[in-house]
């Protein structure tokens, strides 16, 4: 008996990639005040008062981005393999060869600090 | 581009180049009995455009013959051009610094550069016994081995950095083995449902009660044995004055590696006399990782023992006793690798001692 099996897979770009700029924080539920007072439209920041697990998030203090931080993005990533399997009574030779290549956009921060404390009765305010 | 002039930048490196790899392998299996499996095969890969963080900064090799003159102070022509409180706002700065490619930077990274390339070739071998009569049973060996040109700033969380850079200006030197792959790697995993017991091959004629206490036992083996991790060596003190590039020591070309009980070597687990500093202004000759002297292997053996009781129809009791490192074996830690340095060819510490946990469970 024998079997050829070939697989190509393609993992599709992220264009809602929330470390891009132009990305809109209400959609993460933030009150639109909040894109008025950041002045970058990138992820925010988010640290918590208190909270001193050293690293959560992206190895940082913070959940989000954090200013002059690497943030690795691989975008695309492409699969191709084949191989061929080969049955004789109680033998199985197998063969094969696997290609993979995975281009990034690598995203460094570069956000302008601004402390917005977050207040469930009122408005924001920006200090 | 006065980003942090007078200090470090780094930033992505903006050419990227398509990262891919390439693997191919080759298999022979063969059926023996009704229920064990072997396998041969081998496995090869190759990486072309890897990432690695690249320090452009470093002063061409030329300039590293004018010695003592690279650490002559001069007036610093950035003086007042450079804000006063940064690394090179002074009045002064040396001949060397002025030399570098970007002279008013202390570095210059990029960032994920596609300059990395490694190969791989290993044999596996493969033995499987399939689950039947209480017992399922799978060993593995494989001896890998990969040779690259590293990945520095690369970080596995239990191994620790990859090895730096000696030199930037001669990347092809920097070839060499792994650091992180041991030469060898022997695994076993097993479970076995003791045959003893109401139903079992054993004592089959045992009563309910006898039975609640003699049957049902289990024993999980798994277990881990592989030789250790190639040396990185460094020195303590770099003398290069190559400004930005590492050090490594010289060899004076016989092998370091020593052979006898580690326990008897633990102060000195390699020939630290097989190597020596190199002079001022000169890069050392060892590769990135020995190829002959690698870390103490380790030896780990988790067991665990299961005893199943049913209580009722639906209603079951499991006692676990579970051992990581069952055997207390000593997996000592590689010795320091730092010429010059406190801990130069001493090993300082170990591994996990056993570690002993008991747990009752209800099923219900």
């Amino acid at each position: 008996m024998r079997l050829f099996g070939a697989e190509a897979r393609a993992a599709p770009r992220d264009y809602n990639n929330p470390f891009d700029t132009n990305f809109d924080m209400t959609r993460l539920g933030f009150p639109a005040y909040y894109r008025g007072v950041h002045p970058r439209r990138v992820f925010p920041s988010i640290t918590v008062n208190g909270y001193a697990v050293s690293k959560i998030g992206f190895g940082t203090s913070s959940i989000g981005p954090v200013n002059d931080t690497v943030i690795n993005n691989i975008s695309n990533a492409y699969t191709a393999q084949s191989d061929v399997t080969h049955a004789r009574a109680k033998h199985v030779l197998k063969t094969g060869f696997e290609y993979r290549t995975a281009s990034r956009q690598l995203h460094i921060t570069r956000i302008r600090t601004r402390t917005v404390l977050y207040n469930p009765l009122g408005r924001a305010s920006a200090c | 581009m006065l980003t942090n002039v007078g200090g470090a930048i780094s930033a992505p490196d903006y050419d990227q180049q398509g990262l891919y790899m390439q693997h191919w392998n080759l298999s022979v299996q063969r059926q023996i009995g009704a229920e064990v499996v072997l396998e041969v095969a081998y496995a090869g890969s190759k990486g072309t455009h890897l990432w690695q963080n690249l320090q452009w900064n470093q002063l061409p090799d030329e300039y590293l013959g004018l010695k003592e003159g690279l650490r002559r102070v001069i007036p610093n022509p950035f003086y007042r051009i450079i804000p006063a409180a940064q690394a090179l706002g002074g009045a002064t700065t040396t001949y060397g610094q002025l030399l570098r490619p970007f002279p008013h930077f202390t570095g210059v990274t990029s960032i994920g550069s596609t300059s990395g390339s490694s190969t791989y070739h290993a044999l596996e071998i493969r033995a499987e016994k399939r689950f039947s009569r209480g017992l399922h049973l799978l060993a593995s060996y494989t001896a890998p081995k990969q040779i690259d040109d590293g990945a520095p700033g690369a970080r596995i969380a239990w191994m620790g950095e990859e090895p730096n850079f000696q030199n930037n200006n001669n990347r092809r030197a920097e070839r060499s083995l792994n650091s992180h792959l041991a030469s060898q790697r022997f695994t076993v995993a097993a479970g076995w449902e003791l045959p003893i017991g109401r139903g079992k091959a054993l004592a089959s004629g045992l009563s309910p009660l006898a039975d609640k206490f003699l049957g049902g036992w289990q024993i999980n083996w798994i277990s881990a044995i592989q030789t250790g991790i190639p040396l990185a060596l460094t020195t303590q003190v770099n003398n290069t004055n190559s400004y930005g590039g590492g050090s490594r020591p010289n060899s004076v070309g016989r092998s370091a590696k020593l052979s006898g009980p580690i326990r008897a070597r633990l102060d000195r687990y390699f020939d630290t006399s097989a190597f020596t500093q190199p002079e001022p202004f000169s890069f050392g000759n060892v590769s990135r990782t020995l190829p002959d002297v690698r870390g103490p292997g380790q030896v780990n053996v988790d067991l665990s023992l299961v005893k199943n009781l049913v209580l009722a129809e639906r209603v079951r009791l499991q006692l676990r006793g579970e051992a990581v490192n069952a055997f207390n074996h000593v997996n000592f830690w590689n010795p320091g690798t730092s010429l010059g340095g406190p801990l130069y060819g001493v090993i300082s510490g170990a591994g996990g001692a056993r570690v002993i946990q008991l747990a009752l469970k209800l099923y219900y």
